[in-house]
């Protein structure tokens, strides 16, 4: 064989819950890869469907239609236990009167692994040194903190050598700061265990910075697949725009005046010869999206014909977010934070037409 | 493929039950409503479709009227004030103090036992001339009513061990009805500036009243039963406590009158099913869910 | 501007021994939207508490308009309170939730529905007054909390944790409405939480709570540019500042900071940096020893040439920016990037620091050396 076959791949799966008229689709002709080695990202607002498809993949849930296959073969037939995926929750679900290294052994004791008892205890150190636990795991698996808690239902996905891992919002119930070390821990581990990973997840920093490629998900639906760049530079639509970047992306109703894209009140902001306008070439009216950190602002007048005032400014660390009040709605701009601005400033906004995205108008819904 | 074999899995578990279900409730329902509409006796020859003539008994003779009446009564005195009483014992005790749990399952020991013991040692207790009831209240030189057999305190008595029995509960249920309303719900309201009263009418009661309602639903089903304790302390035909059991005891198994007593086991199923539905009603609402 | 809400030596023990709070001096003034911020433990949200009257102060004082309020039941304190899961009454609708501390105070009818009106108008709740609360979203059902909180009208408003348990999408928009209802009704606020960008975004000031005790109150800038301790400069800022080890020497051209191998790297060449401080800093009274240098990671460079060489170990793409962490011989560190920026995991670059954005610290005490 040539090239090995992905370590997983859905095709056309569809899913609805209740029956007849009630029935309410979870899932819709959901198409999906994942490449052996490869973390998958699953971004999606909560219920669009995340978690059915984890555990539709892990075997609990019945697709209506559609084809799973694990490693090139189909999995229909295969029970959960069968699949060989393991699948870590949000709320941990840890056996709390166990200690922790009883937890990470547990699965290795189901029936039909046959495990030896020394093999079980190198397994389980291995995977409390990995996940820097060793020191927790006499304990019982109640005393520990949210973070220490996440990190042995990791490793009780770890013991089993699964061929695939599933993680549902592992990091939702952890303090910020945690989320954000824990985040950097398991891309490295993911990394050096080199399984293939579907990480579902609501936060877009988590998507960028973890994907190797990212599958945005929203009402059972995938509207874009591909790598965090591609989807954070060229987003397919505007919800999928709107899904990632923090603060959201501005979005700007245009219509065709003569040769430029205006504002609704007539405000020229774009030609209609600009690289970016292309894809619409043809329509009368267009949505136009740019990024907070893309438009710049400035307090002096400049050449711009689009102004604004301040609305309110919100401080982010390197950088400050400045809400602005211009064509009618409030449009957020990321400035460095050696700028300074107070409400109420005049501004002048500047939206570099290479930086700027644009879809046709009647896309917005999608 | 999968679908069907869970399914045949789902058959093989609820197939016994089902069956079990079938013989043991479904048949005899069926055939009381046969033998209401024959003459059938307890000893004695053919019986023969007679049509509504015993339902036609039913509605006139007043024995019947009598004890639905009676029965009413005891059923909306009993479980009020076991709900009562189990309410405010429940809010007296439900702060954590030393022994709680102890005590807790003393309480339960009454509901343990089978009521028809519960009859026979209560009959020893409140019998007229040697129950150590009397003696207690003699001792107090406070008057000693002849507890099982006057007239005016039969009722009474069986009243009172019906609550002796179930206000402990009452009492249970709304413990565990106080205890599922959220402590953060109390502070709320306390920084809303509820006063004591206001945070009982608004909050306290409209959250354990689901609870309380199902409560009261069970508590009436079983109190519309009662006979055990009748059977024990006064027997089945007294006509001061003559409840609906008893008296179809009395005419199935002491008059002999089988068909009679299916008829009016009939009327009352469907009495105690409309008021079930009512009550089921009211719970829909209570829930407030959009049906 | 006199303060509004001031918190004096406060404390709080439990009768288990366990010492949440260990003596919490602040103040407030009136209409400041003040943030305590701070790890799960740190104590916060007990002095949210204490100050809401939900638990008693087991020493200190907490003063509302000048009054000593420390031992008032909660309902006489005149106070609003968010809590994290919202703490609706669900038998009641929107509405009915809405009114009810009106209702506690004997607000008439038709005053009260005047108020529920308005309030909902600019919460934006109109559609939802007849539905109960778990027929709302998460964010939905927290505008009505704050809404429950801010109908009274009352002297200050707590908030406990208010938008944890939403998603991040929603939380930047609610952190952003949530801003604009302050500043328009000009309560004083303390909000507790653990995240330290809603406590950037959201506060006048941020009390930075650790282990019971107030490690630094300022404007969000200042705990970000001037943190007062090590545990400030992790803390504040996603990621936190970079920290290396190593000791202070006074040279003949002025004080520098001589970088220690990272422990681990005990055997690889020794004196991996040497950083002459700059004058601003080399004013404060430093002495000569053992010290700890941060920089924040948007201020470390990739430079042709630099004092110290790093191998990129991870790349996170996060759009707007890029992380690289990286491994130095003296320890790991991250380097905020443009996001076209790219550099492959196992490179090697050069990096620089500009002294200016160089912050000292005594990595004894973790205080801030200035």
């Amino acid at each position: 064989m040539s090239a090995s076959p992905p370590a997983l791949r859905l095709d056309s799966i569809t899913k609805r819950f209740g029956r007849g008229e009630r029935a309410v689709p979870a899932l819709t002709d959901v198409t999906l890869e994942v490449a052996p080695g490869e973390r998958l990202v699953v971004l999606g607002a909560t219920g669009a469907g995340k978690t059915t498809l984890l555990r539709v993949i892990a075997g609990l849930e019945t697709p209506d239609r559609g084809r799973i296959e694990l490693d090139g073969r189909d999995a229909a037939a295969l029970a959960p236990a069968e699949r060989d995926v393991a699948l870590v929750f949000q709320n941990f679900s840890l056996y709390p009167h166990l200690t922790v290294r009883e937890n990470l052994a547990f699965p290795l004791r189901a029936p039909g692994r046959a495990l030896a008892a020394a093999e079980i205890a190198r397994r389980v150190d291995e995977a409390g040194e990995l996940l820097r636990i060793t020191r927790l795991l006499d304990r019982p698996a109640k005393n520990l903190s949210g973070g220490e808690m996440q990190r042995v239902a990791i490793g009780r996905a770890i013991v089993r050598r699964p061929r695939l891992f599933l993680l549902d919002e592992p990091l939702t119930n952890l303090d910020a700061k945690l989320r954000e070390s824990l985040r950097l821990e398991l891309v490295k581990l993911f990394r050096a265990l080199s399984v293939p990973v579907v990480y579902v997840t609501h936060d877009q920093a988590e998507a960028l910075s973890m994907a190797d490629r990212i599958v945005v998900l929203s009402e059972g639906r995938v509207l874009q697949s591909g790598t965090p760049r591609e989807i954070y530079l060229a987003p397919a639509s505007p919800a999928v725009a709107r899904q990632l970047g923090q603060p959201a992306i501005n979005l700007i109703e245009l219509e065709r005046r003569g040769a430029t894209w205006c504002a609704r009140d007539g405000t020229p902001l774009l030609p209609i010869d600009a690289a970016a306008a292309r894809g619409v070439a043809d329509a009368s009216a267009a949505l136009l999206g740019v990024r907070p950190e893309a438009g710049r602002i400035a307090a002096e007048a400049r050449a711009s014909p689009l102004r604004g005032r301040v609305e309110l400014v919100e401080e982010c660390g390197p950088h400050r977010v400045v809400a602005v009040h211009a064509l009618g709605q409030t449009l957020r701009f990321a400035v460095g934070n050696d700028r300074s601005f107070s409400p109420g400033d005049a501004v002048a906004i500047e939206l570099p037409p290479e930086r700027l995205l644009l879809w046709p108008a009647d896309s917005s819904a999608r | 493929m999968q679908e069907r074999g869970t399914n045949r899995l789902k058959w093989a578990f609820v197939g016994p039950t089902l069956l079990f279900l079938l013989a043991f409730n479904l048949f005899p329902l069926v055939w009381s409503i046969v033998l209401g509409f024959r003459n059938g006796e307890l000893v004695g020859g053919e019986s023969r479709f007679i049509g509504g003539a015993n339902y036609a008994r039913v509605f006139t003779d007043p024995r019947f009227a009598e004890a639905i009446r009676l029965t009413a009564r005891f059923v909306g005195l009993a479980v009020l004030l076991e709900l009562l009483l189990g309410f405010t014992l429940a809010l007296a005790l439900q702060r954590d103090w030393k022994g709680k749990s102890a005590v807790l399952t003393t309480l339960l020991v009454p509901m343990m036992l089978s009521p028809a013991v519960v009859g026979l040692f209560w009959n020893l207790i409140l019998n007229g001339n040697y129950g150590i009831l009397n003696q207690f209240l003699g001792a107090f030189g406070l008057p000693t009513p002849q507890w099982t057999t006057d007239r005016d305190w039969k009722f009474t008595s069986i009243l009172l061990v019906d609550l002796w029995m179930w206000t402990p509960f009452m009492l249970l249920i709304s413990l565990a009805a106080l205890n599922a309303i959220p402590k953060s719900l109390y502070e709320a309201a306390e920084i809303d500036r509820a006063s004591t009263l206001t945070v009982f009418r608004r909050i306290t009661l409209p959250m354990v009243a689901p609870l309380l309602g199902l409560a009261v639903l069970l508590r009436a089903t079983d109190a519309l039963k009662q006979f055990d304790l009748v059977m024990a302390i006064t027997g089945p035909n007294d006509s001061k406590t003559q409840t609906l059991s008893t008296l179809l005891y009395q005419v199935v198994f002491r008059d002999g009158k089988v068909g009679l007593g299916a008829s009016f086991a009939c009327v009352v199923l469907v009495a105690v099913i409309a008021v079930a539905t009512l009550f089921t009603r009211y719970m829909e609402r209570l829930k407030g869910q959009p049906s | 501007m006199s303060a509004h809400l001031e918190l004096e030596r406060l404390e709080k023990t439990y009768p288990d021994g366990t010492r949440a709070v260990k003596g919490i001096d602040f103040a407030a003034a009136a209409g400041e939207f003040i943030v305590l911020l701070g790890p799960s433990g740190c104590g916060k949200t007990t002095t949210l508490r204490m100050t809401a009257g939900l638990e008693l102060p087991t020493g200190g004082a907490i003063r509302l308009a000048g009054v000593d309020v420390s031992q008032q039941r909660p309902s006489r304190r005149d106070v609003g309170f968010v809590f994290q899961f919202y703490a609706l009454y669900p038998h009641l609708t929107v509405a009915q939730n809405l009114a009810f501390p009106l209702e506690c105070v004997g607000t008439p009818r038709a005053a009260r529905d005047a108020a529920v009106a308005d309030l909902a108008h600019r919460l934006e709740l109109g559609p939802l007054l007849s539905r109960k609360p778990r027929e709302l979203s998460g964010g939905d059902q927290q505008r009505v909390a704050l809404g429950r909180a801010m109908i009274r009208r009352p002297q200050i408003w707590l908030m406990d944790e208010p938008l944890g348990t939403l998603d991040a999408d929603r939380r930047l928009a609610m952190c952003e409405f949530l801003r604009v209802q302050q500043l328009e009704a000009k309560v004083t606020t303390l909000y507790v939480t653990h995240d330290q960008e809603e406590a950037m975004r959201l506060a006048d000031r941020i009390v930075v709570m650790h282990d019971g005790k107030i490690e630094q109150v300022g404007a969000p800038m200042a705990v970000y540019d001037e943190p007062a301790s090590l545990f400030v400069a992790h803390f504040v800022g996603s990621p936190g500042m970079n920290f290396l080890e190593g000791s202070l020497a006074r040279g003949s051209d002025g004080w520098r900071f001589v970088a220690r191998a990272a422990a681990d790297r005990a055997a690889a060449p020794a004196a991996a940096l040497e950083l002459p401080l700059p004058p601003a800093l080399a004013r404060a009274p430093l002495r000569e020893g053992p010290a700890t240098l941060g920089i924040r990671p948007e201020f470390v460079r990739l430079a042709a040439a630099g004092p110290l060489r790093a191998t990129v170990v991870l790349d996170e793409y996060l759009g707007a920016s890029r992380c690289l962490h990286l491994d130095t011989p003296c320890g790991p560190l991250v380097a905020r990037v443009a996001p076209e920026a790219g550099a492959a995991i196992g490179a090697t670059v050069a990096l620089d620091f500009s002294p200016a954005h160089v912050r000292l610290f005594d990595p004894e005490s973790g205080a801030r050396l200035r």
